[in-house]
């Protein structure tokens, strides 16, 4: 049996759902229900992402005149450090796996919860404990080696290295625990009758994020121990002054680091798939060429880190295999992209909030991997290496891609994390804001980069002012469509029209629940049948959403 | 859990990469600085690990069988074992300490030590296949060459690592064997006890690797 419109209404007028039962703030503490987990996830990263954002704009704003303009060098050095080490480890990494994920895949399997709930619980203590570490380091001396902790630097600096790459450390660990319930949730937890390729197309994309996940981070973890050990103790294995290898240091870490922006970016395009079936109201293109799109990512992934080194001195032959294999990953992104254009040829698109931001992040996401192949190529990397042409890419597949691709997730499943309707059309401007902010902020740092203009400088030579300008405008626009976001967000869990079961239309199973889930998810067990045949749900004005078509509609 | 043993073994590969790179790039410090360790510590410590991965999967053979008490003696067996390991290793490492053949900065042994101890490897010509003080130079050298602390330092690195790794699994030996003088296990819930034994097996393959490339080198 499915859920019914008066079944909708039925458990929205009871409220009883998993967020007021039980009650008390204990209760959550301790919760192992992974929706709540995946609540408090989306509210701890959600902080990260306005911290880091302020250091953002503070850079943006030191950079708006040469020489100073409101902070020192050194203090300038610390921002952008903080702002990438934030970013990237209590952000974009956990974003949309941990929260996201944490909420939607049980649900979207037919699952009561996750595998293991305490390890899920653990994990989240244990970000805690790391994002603990980085705010005692940003209290204590700060970090000033870029998040990268380059040795030799990184080992003789006097700033509070050792705590921050203690909390990266422990930060692995929250993200590997994660790793390991979704492949064990994955493998066993699906409703009878799911098989691999029934799944949604967001499960595969977690499923190649978990392999990352955990076959990547211990790699970052011995690197991040070593240097805490290196600076503690003088084990000189990368100081050169001590017969080290710094360029060690280099391989080590972007073993982890580069598989760690497919962390970022797999899920955001699982996330693509799902937006862009629902609201195209069409079947999803080549169901397998995605799935296996995605794991050919996580694969080739593991293999290209030596494109961060092409000018650290690493063998003629090494760079051009590396460069080659990095030409290779664009081969699944791009048979990812021209999916979901094919997805939506011929379909009925609905430009709604998450819609605009998925078309935002096809773009943006386009226009990131293709600047990636610019530097891929060895002649033109060694031409615009660290200079603000990479910053401008990875910019544009990190917040152009993550971001774009998370806040849709968060305007797609609202409804069904808070049983409420956000204002539609606030949420429309607030997404195009965000998309003309964004190509402002960052559209002029490949024309900056391909001139000359460093990445990571305090100074600069005055006529690379007028980009500066254009871009720090650009980033507080971005900034106040944020704020808009969090401002109507806030305003629609008190005022917001309650949500139907089933807003978009959409078939994967977390539809079939109502909004909010109840504790245990489904109050009957779901019936499985291919996630994108939306040709069972018609739309109903009564409740404002959609509800299941007479029988003959239904196949299952 | 295989997964997890997955990120153990990503976890010390670091450490073996390193290990390959200075090794690779410095072979005669290397071959040098092994000499200071005795390899028949290590050796012993080699017999009582494999005894105890023994002892462990015998253990696991009992839980399944529903044998508690045979189950609670191996489990008590393989802790004694892991105390023994910690035991050698402590030995050792006080030695090191006494001579100061530290890590990087902390690197400061006597140089009379040094030079003895090359001269008389020289002098041997012991693993080399050459005849006694034939051997050439960059083969065995007299003077001890440089980064030797570098020796050290993976040396220290790697087996501190992997003594933190035999602690961690005597603990949860310890914690095994407490349910298992509980009665927790029985032939049809013994998984605490397969898992745990899957780890310390783990525990000891990484010594198998570590026993040869830091004392067996020749």
């Amino acid at each position: 049996m499915d859920t019914t419109a008066d079944d909708a209404l039925a458990g929205a007028a009871e409220g009883t759902n998993y967020l007021t039962e039980p009650r008390g703030l204990l209760s959550w503490l301790f919760t192992l229900d992974h929706k709540r987990i995946g609540v408090m996830y989306l509210v701890s990263t959600l902080t990260a992402f306005f911290i880091g954002g302020v250091f953002a704009l503070l850079v943006r704003t030191e950079l708006l005149t040469p020489g100073k303009t409101i902070v020192d060098a050194d203090t300038y050095n610390q921002m952008f450090t903080l702002h990438g080490a934030i970013m990237i480890f209590m952000f974009l990494i956990p974003g949309i796996p941990s929260a996201m994920g944490n909420f939607a895949l049980p649900l979207m399997l037919g699952a009561k919860d996750v595998a293991f709930p305490r390890l899920n619980l653990a994990s989240y203590w244990v970000y805690v404990l790391g994002s603990l570490f980085f705010i005692a380091a940003m209290l204590m001396n700060g970090v000033d080696t870029g998040w990268t902790f380059y040795a030799p630097y990184s080992t003789t600096t006097t700033t509070s290295v050792t705590t921050v790459v203690l909390g990266a450390f422990i930060l692995g660990f929250a993200s590997i625990f994660t790793g390991l319930n979704f492949i064990v949730t994955i493998h066993k937890l699906r409703r009878p009758g799911m098989g691999w390729f029934q799944m949604p197309l967001f499960a595969w994309a977690l499923y190649a994020t978990s392999i990352i996940q955990i076959l990547a981070t211990p790699v970052l973890g011995i690197t991040l121990l070593l240097i805490a050990v290196e600076r503690v103790m003088g084990v000189g294995l990368f100081d050169p002054a001590l017969g080290g290898d710094p360029v060690l240091f280099q391989h080590f870490f972007w073993f982890y680091s580069h598989p760690a922006v497919y962390i970022m970016v797999l899920p955001a395009m699982g996330v693509a798939s799902e937006i862009v079936s629902t609201f195209s109201r069409k079947h999803i293109f080549g169901y397998k060429f995605i799935a296996y799109s995605s794991v050919a990512i996580a694969v080739i992934g593991f293999l290209v880190w030596g494109h961060h080194m092409f000018t650290s001195g690493q063998s003629n032959l090494a760079s051009t295999i590396f460069s080659f294999l990095t030409f290779a990953v664009a081969v699944p992104s791009a048979i990812k992209a021209f999916n979901w254009v094919a997805t939506m040829y011929k379909g009925a698109v609905r430009l709604d909030t998450p819609m605009l931001y998925f078309l935002s992040f096809l773009w943006l996401f386009l226009i990131g991997g293709l600047t990636g192949l610019f530097l891929a190529t060895l002649a033109t990397d060694v031409h615009v290496h660290d200079t603000y042409f990479v910053v401008a890419h990875f910019h544009y597949v990190m917040v152009g891609g993550t971001v774009s691709a998370l806040l849709g997730a968060l305007h797609y499943w609202w409804p069904k994390m808070f049983g409420r309707m956000y204002n539609e059309k606030l949420g429309r401007i607030g997404a195009i804001l965000v998309l003309v902010g964004f190509n402002l902020t960052f559209f002029v740092q490949f024309i900056a980069g391909t001139k000359g203009m460093p990445r990571r400088y305090y100074n600069y030579l005055p006529e690379f002012q007028k980009y500066h300008v254009i871009s720090t405008m650009g980033s507080y626009l971005m900034g106040v469509a944020f704020l808009l976001i969090l401002g109507y967000l806030l305003h629609s869990l008190f005022r917001g029209r309650p949500a139907p079961a089933n807003p978009w239309g959409a078939n994967t199973l977390e539809w079939h629940t109502t909004s909010p889930p109840p504790v245990h998810n489904f109050l009957s067990p779901p019936e499985v049948s291919d996630p994108y045949d939306h040709s069972g749900w018609r739309y109903d004005e009564s409740v404002g959403g959609y509800v299941r078509a007479a029988a003959e509609g239904v196949r299952a | 859990m295989w997964l997890f043993l997955a990120t153990e073994v990503l976890l010390f590969s670091g450490l073996f990469c390193a290990y390959a790179i200075y090794r690779a790039s410095h072979p005669e410090t290397f071959r040098f600085a092994h000499r200071f360790l005795d390899w028949r510590l290590g050796g012993l410590n080699t017999v009582i690990l494999i005894t105890s991965s023994f002892t462990m999967a015998w253990g696991v053979r009992e839980a399944q069988l529903g044998r508690r008490r045979a189950l609670a003696v191996l489990l008590a067996i393989t802790l004694l074992c892991g105390a023994g390991f910690m035991t050698v290793k402590y030995v050792e490492y006080k030695a090191k300490f006494e001579h100061h053949l530290l890590w990087g900065t902390k690197f400061s042994p006597d140089p009379e030590l040094l030079a003895e101890h090359g001269a008389a490897a020289h002098e041997s010509g012991a693993e080399t296949g050459w005849a006694a003080g034939t051997a050439p130079e960059a083969l065995l050298p007299k003077e001890p060459p440089a980064n030797m602390h570098i020796f050290f330092g993976i040396y220290f690195l790697m087996t501190g690592l992997h003594g933190l790794h035999v602690l961690m699994g005597m603990l949860a030996i310890g914690w095994v064997l407490r349910r298992a003088v509980r009665g927790d296990f029985s032939s049809s819930y013994y998984t605490p006890v397969d898992l745990v034994g899957l780890y310390w097996h783990l525990v000891d393959l990484i010594w198998i690797f570590l026993f040869p490339l830091l004392y067996l080198i020749s």
